[in-house]
């Protein structure tokens, strides 16, 4: 039998491995909205966040078929100015793990890292 | 009768719908990003603005560049909005970066027209690091 970890612990045990991230959160692919969520910034809306990058997911779902690649999507990564974006589906495609983090502390393969660790388990 | 290695046409050209400067810059883009990279998959240049593909490159009979202009075109505005949310004022989006499961999908914008630059690689020959710096460095 296969372990899941509930969206709240994932949230907690991203944060405990990455203090200084800016968001984290776990979003429901089909709503967009937030399953658990926790943020370091005050003024970064996790729930806009959350419905925004939603419709990036379907956006390039629908690419991805258009192109007939016959592949999934393992994640997405958006880089801006100084932030990197990640966002990393669950296996039965169902919840994502969106996690923004600084570039300046943290790299992209570290970051992936920590991701795939726990999308996973993601129940 | 059919013989599997007959029905796969390989394209490997360079095409543009454009006209005049427009033209000449988007198929030299392209034909850079071939020079570096010349097992790239698909490449396009699309003018946001107006949504027109301006020149286009495919590896495989199967990948229609034109057919996924529409949704280039609606990501990238998309993604422009992002620095809109809360939170990420004076944030810029550089690029974007699809992880498949054996290919790599770069979208980025160039820095000096409004015009967004795709790349598709296969991860078995160009990694992820590789993909992004040539398109960044081909783009700024």
């Amino acid at each position: 039998m296969s372990v899941t970890v509930a969206p709240n612990q994932t949230v907690q045990e991203i944060l405990k491995e990455l203090p200084s991230l800016v968001a984290v959160a776990v979003v429901e692919t089909e709503t967009g909205m937030p399953l658990a969520a926790h943020s370091n910034v005050a003024s970064f809306d996790i729930e806009t966040a959350a419905a925004y990058n939603t419709e990036v997911v379907k956006q390039k779902l629908k690419a991805i078929s258009a192109l007939k690649l016959n592949q999934t999507i393992q994640d997405i990564l958006l880089t801006l100015t100084d932030q990197l974006h990640l966002l990393k589906l669950s296996p039965n495609g169902s919840k994502f793990i969106y996690l923004a983090v600084n570039s300046r502390d943290t790299n992209l393969a570290v970051a992936r890292q920590v991701l795939k660790a726990h999308t996973d388990v993601l129940s | 009768m059919r013989i599997p290695f007959l029905q796969k046409v390989a394209v490997r050209k360079i095409t543009s719908d454009a006209s005049g400067a427009a033209r000449e810059q988007a198929t030299a883009l392209l034909e850079s990003l071939l020079q570096e990279l010349p097992e790239l998959l698909l490449a396009t240049v699309v003018d946001l603005p107006s949504g027109r593909l301006l020149a286009a490159y495919t590896k495989q009979a199967q990948s229609d560049p034109y057919k996924i202009t529409a949704s280039t075109v609606a990501t990238a505005r998309q993604l422009a909005r992002i620095a809109n949310q809360p939170g990420l004022a004076g944030q810029e989006l550089q690029d974007i970066v699809l992880v498949l499961e054996n290919q790599l999908y770069v979208l980025r914008l160039t820095a000096n027209q409004p015009w967004s630059c795709l790349l598709l690689v296969n991860v078995h020959d160009t990694n992820l690091a590789l993909a992004r710096e040539v398109l960044r460095q081909h783009c700024s």
